[in-house]
Order: C-alpha cells, then structure tokens, then sequence
C-alpha cells in the first residue's frame, strides 16, 4: 500500500459530515492535498461493465475531463439489464429495450472501452491480464464483475444445465430462454423456481419473477400452476407479494420454505425433476437460482473471503485488502445495502469522488449511499422498499428506511410502478448516457 | 412565442414508442387525443369545501405554483385566470412539456373537467408531463381543490401563503461542487438532461423553488416516501448546494 492511497482513504473517513461542513479552511487543509501518482495521465481500470462499473467509469472520465486515463474491460458489446428482465418476461418490456451500448462511454466521455475478459490482477505489478493477451497497467482498479454461482450449491445442477433449467439471474440470453419456455409449457403444466439462500442480487428479484410469470400464465394458461422451493424463512417484501399473489393469482402459486423442505432440494435437469427432501416432482420448467458469490475475477485477485465476497471499507469501497482496488456492487460485502444495480450505482459515485480525489486534486466529499427496489406485482401495482445509508467503521448502515404497505389504493400502485419506469431510464440514462 | 420541442426527445412525436409499455403508450395515446379536442363541456365542481380546498392548496400546490402572475419565478407556471387559458401557454414560463405545449397550439384550454382529470393523474393525460406530482388520489382533496383553485384563480379568493422556507434558509448560497457531488444520489433517478417519464425533471429550476420543494419533502409535507426518506439527510447547506447545481443544467425537453 503506498502512502498516498492510505492518505486518501483516511481523509475520506475523517470526513464525517461534521467535519466537512464545520470549518472552511480545515476542509481546505484536508481536502486540498492530491496525491498524483507517477508521470503522465494516472490510469483507472474498471473490470465489469454492468451498474457499478459502468457507472464509475462514466463519472470519473466525465467528471476529470480528461484528466484521469479510463478504459473499462467488458466482454460483452451490449450490456442487457437483469432489472425489468422480468418485467420482459411478464410482456411489459421489450427484450430490445433490456441492451445499451457503451458507445457514448467512448465516444462523448473519452472511455477506452475494452471488450475483453480480464483474467487477472497482478497486485504488485498493478496489472490486469486480459483474455486476448497482453495486460494494463492501472495506479487504481475497479472491479464490479457482478455474482458467479457457487458451485453445487443446488445438487444436480451446474451451468451446463442451464439450457434445461434457465437461471436467467445474469445479464443477457438466459432470460429469453425462460420466457420461451414457460410459453411452450403444456396446458395446466408446472412451472419450478428454486429460489437462492441470502445474500444473492435483488432480494426481490426471484418473487417478482414469480409474479410476473403467474400473469403470463393467467394469460395463456390459467390452469397452470407454480411452485417456488425456497431455502428461506421469509424474504423481500413478503407481505406485499403475498397479498399480491393472493389477490391476482388465487390458487396459483405455492410456496415451500424451509419448514416443509425448501433447503432440502436436488434437481435432475435431464428427467425434468425436483426433488424436495426426497419427494421428486415432474415439472414442465424449472428456473434454478444458486447460491451465490462475488464474480471470479475477484476471487482470481486473491480479494475474497471464505463467503465468497470482497470486505471493503464502507468510507471508500476500497478492498480492505488492497488500497489500490474499489469493489462495487454485487461482488462486495460492504453491510446493509442489498445487491442491487441501484446500489451498485450509488457505490461508483462514492468510489469515483474517493479515485478522483486520489489521482487528482478534486475535492473529496463524505460517502452517502441510497437504494431503492422497484417491483411489479401485476399490470399497474408496483411497490417499493428503499433506504439510505451511511458509512461506519464497521459497514455501510442502514440510517432510514421504507417499503409500500399492504392494501394502498390502486392510484397510489400505479404511480408506484410509473417511478420504477422513470428510475429505469434514469439509471441507464445515468451508466451510459 | 412558444418553442416547438425537437422531435428527438419528444415521446409523443415518436409516436410514443420509446421506453413506456405497451399499456402505457395505449392510455396515454387516448388520454392525448382526449387533450387535444377542443372545447369539451366544463363539468361543475362537486360539494367541494372551499376552505379545505385551501390547505391542500398550500400543502401541495402553492410550494410550486403562485396565483400572482406577477410573481418571482417558481418551479411550476402562475395559475392566474386559469379556466379558459390554453395549455403550455404562460409566456415566459420555461418548463412546459412539448406534448403540452402542443395541445395548447392545437386550441386545447383548461376547463374544470380537464383541470380535473389532469390533477387526478397528470401522467395519464400527459406521460411527459414535467410538473413534479404524482396526482391527487382521494376525490375528497381533489373536489375541495377545484372548488378553491377556481375561483382563486380568478382573483376571487384570500391568497393561501403555503408550505414556505425562512428566508435565512433560501439565502444559503449553495456549494456548487458539493451540489454536483450530491446530485449524483439524484441522477440515478431524475435525468440529467431534464428528460422525465415517470420521475420527475428538476433540472433548471429556480434555486428558491428547489429549495422549498426539498425541505416540503423533508418536513413530509409533500407525498412520496422515497423523496422523504432521501431529504430527511440532507442538512440546509446540502439542499442549498443541490439547489445551486440543478440551477445550471438545462431545463431539457420532453
Ligand atoms: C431478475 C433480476 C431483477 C433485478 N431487478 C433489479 C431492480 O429492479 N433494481 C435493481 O436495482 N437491481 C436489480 N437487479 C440486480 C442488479 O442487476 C445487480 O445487482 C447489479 O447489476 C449489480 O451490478 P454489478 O456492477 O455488481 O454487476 P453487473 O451489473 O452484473 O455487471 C457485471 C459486469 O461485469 C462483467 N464481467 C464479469 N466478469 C468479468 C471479467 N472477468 N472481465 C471483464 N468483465 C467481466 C459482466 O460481463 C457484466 O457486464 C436485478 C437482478 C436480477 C437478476
């Protein structure tokens, strides 16, 4: 760890609200003291081109003008949002308006935009390998690869069975894979989900597949039915999903915690079975959703704990293990923010301010962070659950929090569901615009 | 004279494709052709209780909107003589939506049963719309409204003074690259380029009328628990240097 970034990452958590906003020339003092690494434009390195490395990437290249030497390494040439990915599968979203292009990144912002896999980081080195060959050098590294699987976490099943038994929990194809399948289940079929253990992307993101499966069933196939195996004993907004399934889908949807064998779940992808401790079912579709960890890359960097995931210091999002790296999003463990494209979002801003400051002399501001999940339950009834944290030693904190209520007025669900549309263009319009 | 807004960035001349579902674009379609025919009956204001009316006024309307055409600038347009004014059309006002605008060229006026319909759910008749609301839900507040809006905005009424900021409290002067730190909690939602399709724009607006709008949040004056929530951190100085940066983007087109 060089001087410099433990100074950095100091002042950032010196820099309580008090102390920032209480006395103009100690803020100077502190604030006013770059720490320009080496000769020549310092270079950030973003790995991940999804919700928090999109984002990062955008702000600090549009944000120091120039000043800071940015390239993002992502593989894929259109990043497709998991979020209203299952707002597409329920027909209010067209696949096509899921993709957005890093284009502008490149050419309005001055990204040098990568398609590659990075296959390594050399710490001492501060290199990143790539999968096409050659290496850059980086003064800081973003990682934001998003989740991997843990391997055998739902016995039976591994990504090569993921053409049999979807997870459509990643950006891209799988989604449409399920939807097509659920189309071509026979009349009054089955539909599977198995739903991951904590901690895993958008707590509400399986419930709301569910919802949105259940109306397209209610459309095409109104006897079928639905069976969602979950190792939890309760989850995201359960009170309004419920009342929700209650109310749309009478009759459709039944759940299996861990009290009737939830957690006690294999799959045979081949012979199109679950078995639920012990009892096996036939079902027509079965969207598996494994447990999870942080994307491999940041295994591969040597930055994860026994969990999985990347500890990182709730001021900076700086790995606690390297000064040089930011972990966003999914991939981190930071405290009580949900993995969410909206969290991952609010950590770049953070991360960003913290790089800038480092690399050059911009102002350094105190860390603040914000979430809110949007989920549709049928046409028109959206709800919400949100918060806004802060950074302490220990974690990310929750300091204020809310979530819709059972029995709101229609009015009220539908301007809820409207904001989620808003949201979706902002925060796309916020990575890549 | 009016702006026409750019096709471009203009949803309704796309043809209300672009990023709205289906079901959206289907009511906002007919909710536009309703907008835009002229001269619909004017339907009279129910049992409204002026004097409740009132205090919704204040409570909801009066942070944004003044009856006083001479007023200083607010966030929304003046609603003086409003009955009988065609849509988009106080001169000097520059936030309108192109689609309201539009309506208004093509001899739409407010009457009460399109003041109405708008104030119930903005977004249906308007899905640009870049007034900040989400609609009056609870038909009591939306009669007692109309039956104080209407004569007031003929003058016929004692002004409502409305949810108001102490003025040391507007006189912060804002930290611009705070606000431009801080303003990125905002832009996950509301777009930097003004545009609004379900959040609202606060791009461009007057720093007194932001100022007002976040603290009406704040003090959970104004609906919406995500707002609430996210002002409820934010001290003068924040929302001072929030209102400073906002005041320097565009007010966008949509
Ligand atoms: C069904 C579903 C619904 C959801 N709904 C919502 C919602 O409504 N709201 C919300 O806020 N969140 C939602 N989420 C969660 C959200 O998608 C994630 O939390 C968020 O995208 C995480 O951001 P990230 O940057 O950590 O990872 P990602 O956005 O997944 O981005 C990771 C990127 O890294 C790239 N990458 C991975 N490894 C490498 C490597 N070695 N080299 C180069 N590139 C690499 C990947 O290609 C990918 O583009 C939803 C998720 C799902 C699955």
């Amino acid at each position: 760890m060089t001087t410099e970034t433990r100074n950095g990452a100091d002042a950032a958590r010196g820099l309580g609200r008090r102390s920032f906003l209480g006395s103009a020339v100690a803020g100077t003092a502190m604030l006013g003291a770059p720490a320009v690494l080496g000769q020549g434009r310092p270079r950030l390195v973003v790995v991940g081109g999804g919700s928090g490395g999109a984002t990062v990437a955008r702000y600090v290249a549009m944000q120091s003008a120039g000043a800071i030497d940015v390239t993002l390494i992502e593989p894929s040439r259109m990043y497709y949002t998991c979020y209203f990915s299952n707002l597409y599968l329920g027909g209010f979203w067209a696949f096509e308006d899921l993709a957005h292009s890093y284009a502008t990144l490149a050419s309005t912002h001055g990204v040098n935009v990568r398609h590659d896999w990075a296959v390594g980081v050399d710490r001492d080195a501060q290199t990143v390998a790539l999968a096409g060959g050659g290496s850059v050098g980086y003064d800081r590294l973003v990682l934001s690869p998003g989740i991997d699987f843990v391997d055998g976490a739902v016995p039976g099943w591994d990504e090569a069975a993921a053409n049999l038994m979807p997870h459509a929990y990643k950006p891209g194809t799988q989604t449409a894979l399920l939807k097509a399948q659920v189309e071509a289940m026979p009349e009054g079929g089955l539909f599977a989900m198995v739903a991951p253990p904590n901690p895993y992307r958008c707590p509400p993101g399986p419930y709301e597949r569910i919802s949105m499966v259940a109306h397209m069933l209610k459309q095409g196939n109104p006897t079928a039915k639905i069976l969602l195996v979950d190792p939890k004993p309760g989850f995201s907004k359960q009170a309004l999903f419920e009342e929700g399934w209650a109310r749309h889908y009478p009759g459709m949807i039944e759940r299996i915690g861990p009290d009737l064998g939830g957690d006690m779940v294999e799959v045979n992808p081949a012979e199109m079975t679950v078995s639920i401790d012990g009892m096996i079912e036939a079902v027509d579709v079965c969207n598996v959703i494994p447990a999870q960890k942080a994307g491999r890359i940041a295994a591969l960097a040597g930055l994860t704990n026994d969990d999985g995931w990347v500890p990182v210091d709730p001021f900076t999002m700086k790995a606690r293990a390297d000064a040089a790296i930011h972990v966003l999003g999914d991939a981190s463990q930071q405290g009580d923010m949900p993995k969410s494209g909206y969290s991952a979002n609010s950590q770049a801003k953070v991360a960003a301010n913290v790089i800038r400051h480092e690399l050059t002399d911009a102002r350094l501001f105190p860390a603040r962070y914000a979430n809110t999940c949007w989920s549709l339950i049928a046409p028109e009834d959206g709800v919400k659950v949100g918060a806004s944290y802060e950074a302490t030693e220990e974690k990310i904190a929750s300091v204020d929090s809310f979530i819709s209520q059972p029995g709101e007025d229609a009015e009220l669900r539908a301007e809820t569901y409207r904001e989620s549309i808003g949201w979706y263009n902002g925060i796309v319009a916020d990575m890549f615009g | 004279m009016q702006r026409l807004p750019d096709a471009g960035n203009c949803a309704i001349l796309r043809g209300m494709t672009c990023n709205l579902p289906r079901q959206l674009s289907a009511k906002a379609a007919s909710a536009i052709a309703l907008a835009v025919v002229p001269g619909l009956p004017a339907g009279a204001a129910e049992d409204g209780d002026p004097a409740r009316g009132a205090l919704v006024w204040s409570g909801q309307c009066a942070m944004c909107h003044a009856l006083d055409p001479q007023a200083e600038d607010r966030v929304g347009p003046h609603l003086a003589d409003l009955i009988g004014r065609p849509l988009g059309a106080v001169e000097d006002f520059p936030g309108y939506s192109g689609p309201m605008i539009l309506a208004g060229l093509d001899g739409a006026v407010w009457n009460e049963r399109r003041l109405r319909a708008f104030l119930r759910d903005p977004y249906a008749m308007f899905p640009g719309t870049r007034m900040g609301f989400g609609g009056l839900h609870d038909a009591g507040d939306l009669e007692n409204l109309m039956a104080w809006l209407i004569p007031a905005s003929r003058g016929e009424a004692t002004p409502q003074p409305g949810f108001r900021v102490a003025p040391e409290v507007l006189a912060i002067e804002g930290d611009l690259e705070y606000g431009e730190f801080l303003a990125a909690e905002c832009t996950t939602c509301h777009r930097r380029d003004g545009g609004a399709d379900g959040i609202p724009s606060i791009t461009g607006w007057p720093e007194d009328g932001f100022v007002t709008v976040m603290h009406a949040y704040r003090e959970k004056v104004r609906p919406n628990v995500t707002m609430q929530t996210i002002t409820a951190r934010l001290g003068d100085e924040e929302v001072a240097a929030l209102a400073a940066y906002f005041a320097t983007l565009a007010r966008g087109e949509n």
